[in-house]
């Protein structure tokens, strides 16, 4: 059921983002409605839907922390003391009293039997639960509280598609860059270097915000983590195809040498970004799941040390506590691959589908939008120097022919 | 630092919106190459 809904959604955003229209004619007024609507749903879903955790989650991760930054505790009111207090019941059932919860469920126009999320803090001297602030009333959806991402989890929906359409654009090139050689058409040229422009673009955004998620993750914005390696090599595999267009004048062989580099570099390009993260033991979940780990004869769990002074922090349900030596519990294929249907919440599934269906809409009308443009300037360029070497004019239609 | 730690919303909000600036950027060039051509017509 995940698999379908996010391959499903993964490969409906590209069929969509070629048909209509193609890439070098308008999208339709409905597409464009569509990119905005799933685009600004993502957004909306993906910052708004609220978090709760429960009370055990709380206290994993308050551990260490000021009464300054409260956990949202998802739970209904079960009863209201008159001393200010309040009993909560969470989602595991736990029912706990929570001091200072009564005025601020009052405040809030909740009562009885009302389902709130709170902003509590664990207080570790005296062991009690107090109450921050009111966040949610009955929300109509929750997301579970990850220790050690907490709403960092949330970068999935942004972080994650952006990295996938780097793959993606490469790949789009590479079939333009194969009928470019093979048909030497102007077109199949523009598509493919636009194709490779705005995969560079995506490559940026996703190792800018994944060096910022890693700042208060693992601790440094830069860890050279395999993802990390991967993606800094992937850029630069992107910029020396921009350095060798530029290095070249002549547009027929400009075109034949860089479809020639984006077919060469395919097989790097998949390397880096799908198997050696997956070889080599990392920080972002997924790392190391093609290698065989040795296996802890007592827990019948792999045997890995824990990286010192990191939480890596894997989104499942039941991740390690943020603080000091937490290493991945299991090795699996991370939460969006992994075979296991608890390992992402149902809403997470549909939000995270809807953010990849959305950022490829995205992609291909920023694609299509600069395929256009550039056909315009190739088209310009070339009745230009016609004009200045008084060749006739409607060379440049032959050329690019408007199909 | 310490705020953001403790206030991960805000990291995610800088995240969501630094894709956006990037998109923003990449949109302000291509109005430009677009503009350009308009001029020389």
């Amino acid at each position: 059921m995940k698999g379908l809904l996010i391959g499903g959604a993964t490969v409906l955003g590209i069929v969509l983002g070629f048909w209509p229209a193609g890439l070098m004619k308008p999208k339709p007024a409905w597409w464009r409605w569509l990119a905005i609507t799933t685009l600004a749903a993502t957004v909306l879903l993906g910052l708004g839907v609220p978090t709760g955790g429960d009370f055990r989650s709380a206290i994993r991760t308050t551990m260490g922390r000021g009464d300054a930054a409260p956990l949202p505790v998802y739970a209904s009111v079960v009863e209201i003391h008159p001393d200010s207090s309040a009993v909560l019941r969470d989602m595991t059932d736990t029912a706990v009293t929570v001091y200072g919860a009564a005025p601020i469920i009052a405040n809030a126009g909740a009562g009885k039997g009302d389902r709130v999320i709170l902003g509590i803090s664990f207080n570790r001297g005296r062991k009690v639960f107090v109450a921050r602030r009111h966040l949610f009333t009955n929300p109509l959806f929750t997301l579970p509280l990850i220790p050690g991402l907490e709403e960092r989890a949330r970068n999935i929906y942004f972080h994650v598609p952006c990295a996938w359409l780097v793959q993606v654009a490469w790949f789009i090139a590479c079939c333009y860059a194969l009928l470019s050689i093979r048909k030497r058409r102007v077109e199949d040229d523009v598509r493919a270097s636009a194709a490779a422009a705005l995969g560079a673009v995506f490559c940026v955004l996703a190792t800018l915000t994944g060096a910022i998620w890693a700042k208060f993750n693992w601790g440094e914005f830069w860890n050279w983590d395999p993802r990390q390696t991967a993606i800094f090599v992937v850029m630069v595999i992107y910029g020396a195809y921009f350095a060798l267009r530029s290095a070249i004048q002549n547009h027929e062989q400009r075109a034949r040498v860089s479809a020639v580099y984006l077919l060469l570099m395919l097989i790097p390009v998949v390397f880096f970004l799908f198997i050696y993260p997956r070889m080599v033991d990392g920080l972002h979940p997924g790392a190391g799941s093609l290698e065989s780990q040795p296996l802890d004869s007592a827990t019948m769990r792999p045997a890995t040390p824990p990286v010192p002074g990191r939480s890596s922090a894997p989104p499942s349900g039941q991740a390690p506590p943020s603080g000091q030596a937490a290493a991945p519990e299991k090795k699996d294929a991370g939460p969006i691959l992994s075979s296991d249907p608890d390992a992402l919440n149902p809403i997470k599934q549909v939000i995270f589908s809807l953010s990849f269906f959305s950022f490829s809409l995205l992609f291909f009308w920023i694609l299509n939008v600069s395929v256009r443009l550039s056909l315009l300037e190739r088209r310009r360029e070339i009745t230009g120097a016609a004009a200045v070497s008084g060749a006739p004019g409607p060379i440049a239609e032959d050329i690019v022919r408007p199909s | 630092m310490e705020f953001l730690a403790d206030n991960s919303m805000y990291v995610t909000l800088i995240i969501a919106s630094l894709i956006l600036v990037g998109l923003l950027l990449y949109l302000v060039r291509i109005d430009a190459r677009l503009r350009k051509l308009e001029r020389e017509r």
